[in-house]
Parts: C-alpha cells; structure tokens; sequence
C-alpha cells in the first residue's frame, strides 16, 4: 500500500466513528431510560454545539482504570434557558453526571443532571425522548 | 459614458426589469382573484410572548393511558384509524416499543410538518398581523403561516409539508382550515414518537383562542377519508413563558451527518450500531 493510500485509509478510519457518533438520533433509540446511571470524573472536554451538547468525562472505576465517557445534553438554546452557559463546565474540574445509559454498552451516557463541585446542579435535559429535540 | 457601456447597461436593465417582470406573472404566479379583507390592528388579540406546549410530546394524550409514550412503552387508546391503518399503527409501536421506529425529524433536515407543529419541545411564538397568522417554532426551526385576508386554498395545491391554511377571527378565535399536507405519504411527518401518522388526505378545521392571560388552546378537528372512520378532536395547550424569555436560533442541522442512501436518496436514520432504520 502506497503511503497516501495508507494515509486516506487512515482518514477515512477515523472519520468513520465520528460520523457514527454525532449523528443525530432520537433517545430511545440510543440510550435506555431503564438504565439509571451516576458516574463521576474530571471533565476532559467539552463541545458547545448543535444539535446538542456534548461533554467528556475521565471515570476511574474501583481498579483504577480510567475511561473517557461522553455525556450528551439537550439543545444550547435550552441549556441557555436553564442557566448554562458555553463556559459553564471547566476542563479539569469534578463533576456528577445522572442519567441513562447506551443501550449499546458503550460509554455514552444521556445526562439528565450535572452537578458542579460546589453543588451546584446544572440540568442538562435529555437530548431526545419526553422532550425530544 | 461611452456609447457602447451605455447600450450594454441599458440592456442590461431591461433585461433585469423583464427578469422580474416575468418572475412575477409569466411563471404561473397570478394576481389576485380576490379583494383582501384584514381584520384592523385593533381588533386582533394579543398572543404576544414566548409559549411552550403543555405536557410531553404526545399528540393527543386524550388518547393514552398509563404512563409511557414516545419513550416508555406505554398503553394506549387509538386514534379512530380504520383496519387498515390501524394495523399499521400497531407495527408502528411495536419498532416503537423496540426503539426501531425512525423519526425522521431527529435529522433535523425536513421540517416538522403539520400537525405536529403542533406537538414540538421548545418554545413558540405565535405571530397576528391582520393578513397572515404565523406560527414560529424554536425546534427545527419551522414556520407555518395562515392566510387570513380573505383568500381560499389553492385548487391546485400540491401536497407539502404544513400544507395550506386559510382562516378568519371569530372575535378572539382563530378559526383555520388546512389541506394539502403530505402527511405520511413519504414516510417521513409523524404525529409523535409512538408513530402516529395520517394520509395525504387529511385536512382540519382548526380553532385557537386565549383561555386565560397565560394559556392558549388549540382545538384540531382532523378528518382523513384515507386513515380516520370519524373526525378525531385533539386539543393541545400552550402555557406563556416568563416575561423576557428568548427564543435562541437553534442549528438543529448543523453537525449531523446521517448519511444519505445513494438507492433511494433518502436521509438515513441510523441505530446507535450505525445501521439505517427506515430503510425497510
């Protein structure tokens, strides 16, 4: 394999999740609201953006592994309703996520909550579902 | 100015005022065959305001019962739907009850369609003015105007999205009907997320009024030859918001990318796995 044709196949591998994950989907469809969920961890990214926000936590788990989790919230315009603002979360700082779980196992989690160190609670609102959007 | 500018320009102005001359009434778009009638400024309500629909984004709730709906599995009375589409309701809620169901709106690239401009999350703005109604959703974004100057639908009409609606004031109701809505013929306006559709064929008398200072209702009165055995009356509520409330642009599209299918040309909707769900 040439080297650009290793580097396009490389591209287009990463391109590839990318895709899969900011497509828009309904929440029944991706995540499960039988399946409560609290995680905890150092806030490694956030992205302000439409159609909805997303926001990346570091969670160790008892053996100390750490995964990266993705939180999903509602649309920016709610959020800004509700009190958020692009800069509300800061990278490093310890958060609270509730909400539900991927259906697929894999670390996305649709946050209903978000609370700050100071206790401070941001509702974050499902990105789908009751309140689809 | 030199001889031969001059002639270009002055062709090129005439070519520009005939462009619009003809865009105006030689390509089918005609003048009126009506006299408009407004109702004065002063005889309109006032719906001014942000607004938010009341309840979860069920249609019709009247016709639920349990808990559940566009997410649980919920138990549910019917909509009158004959045979034909009840059975297709009940597929509906079984992809549904497997979150199989595609709803297209989450691609955010068509718009909402009629009625469930009626049914959406976020805010609205409900715009009078003494020719047209407008209603304004935050979600989508989507428009959906009423003529109410006097005019009649379209005889030749095609089917689209929020259709045609003409109406007049009743005092402080709004009364409105509307036709021409594609319904679910292309598979892609759904009522609510448990899949509740109706045909090309449905139209509604439509009658709104102010309840109290913070509460507007909506009374459809849906018929459709195609799906319905009787007309089916859903009322929805609409609550005003605090006074201040912004509605924000909402780039619902932006930084979706469902793929589209080269075979059929339509926007996937796609599973968490990645694999479509209306390509059935």
């Amino acid at each position: 394999m040439s080297n650009k044709l290793l580097l396009l196949t490389t591209i287009a591998g990463l391109l590839i999740p990318v895709t899969s994950a900011f497509a828009h989907h309904a929440f029944a469809a991706e995540y499960d609201d039988k399946k409560p969920i609290t995680l905890m961890g150092t806030v490694t990214k956030v992205e302000w953006m439409n159609p909805h926000v997303f926001f990346y936590i570091d969670v160790k788990d008892a053996d100390g592994k750490v995964t990266n989790w993705r939180g999903e919230g509602g649309n920016l315009s709610t959020l800004m309703r509700r009190g958020w603002r692009k800069d509300s979360l800061k990278i490093g700082e310890t958060i609270t996520i509730e909400g539900s779980a991927s259906k697929t196992g894999q670390p996305f989690v649709n946050a209903r909550t978000v609370t700050r160190p100071d206790g401070q609670k941001l509702f974050a609102g499902p990105a789908g579902g009751e309140e689809a959007r | 100015m030199n001889r031969k500018i001059a002639v270009t320009f002055t062709a090129l102005s005439l070519a520009l005022l005939m462009a619009g001359a003809g865009y105006g009434q030689g390509r089918g778009e005609q003048p009126p065959s009506y006299t408009p009638t407004v109702t004065p400024w002063e005889k309109l309500p006032d719906w001014s305001g942000v607004w938010q629909m009341v309840g979860p984004t069920i249609f019709d709730t009247a016709t639920q019962t349990g808990k559940g709906g566009s997410v649980d599995i919920g138990v549910r009375e019917h909509p009158p739907f004959n045979a034909q589409w009840e059975a297709e309701y009940q597929k509906s809620l079984a992809k549904r009850d497997a979150a199989r169901l595609p709803d297209v709106i989450s691609n955010c690239g068509v718009p909402a369609g009629w009625p469930r401009m009626f049914n959406l999350p976020d805010p609205y703005e409900f715009v009078i003015r003494p020719e047209q109604f407008w209603i304004l959703t935050e979600n989508g974004p989507n428009v959906m105007r009423v003529y109410t100057d006097g005019r009649k639908h379209l005889e030749d009409q095609w089917e689209t999205y929020t259709g045609d609606s003409v109406g007049h004031w009743e005092g402080d109701t709004l009364v409105f009907t509307t036709i021409a809505a594609k319904g679910n013929r292309d598979g892609d306006v759904l009522l609510d997320r448990t899949g509740l559709v109706l045909s090309d064929k449905a139209h509604a008398t439509t009658r709104m009024r102010k309840t109290d200072a913070n509460t507007i209702e909506v009374v459809l009165t849906i018929e459709d030859p195609k799906a319905l055995t009787k007309p089916w009356v859903v009322t929805k509520h609409f609550r005003k918001l605090a006074l201040g409330t912004r509605i924000y642009d909402y780039g619902c599209a932006e930084n979706n990318r469902n793929p589209v299918d080269e075979k059929t040309g339509k926007t996937l909707v796609l599973d968490p796995n990645g694999k479509p769900l209306n390509l059935d």
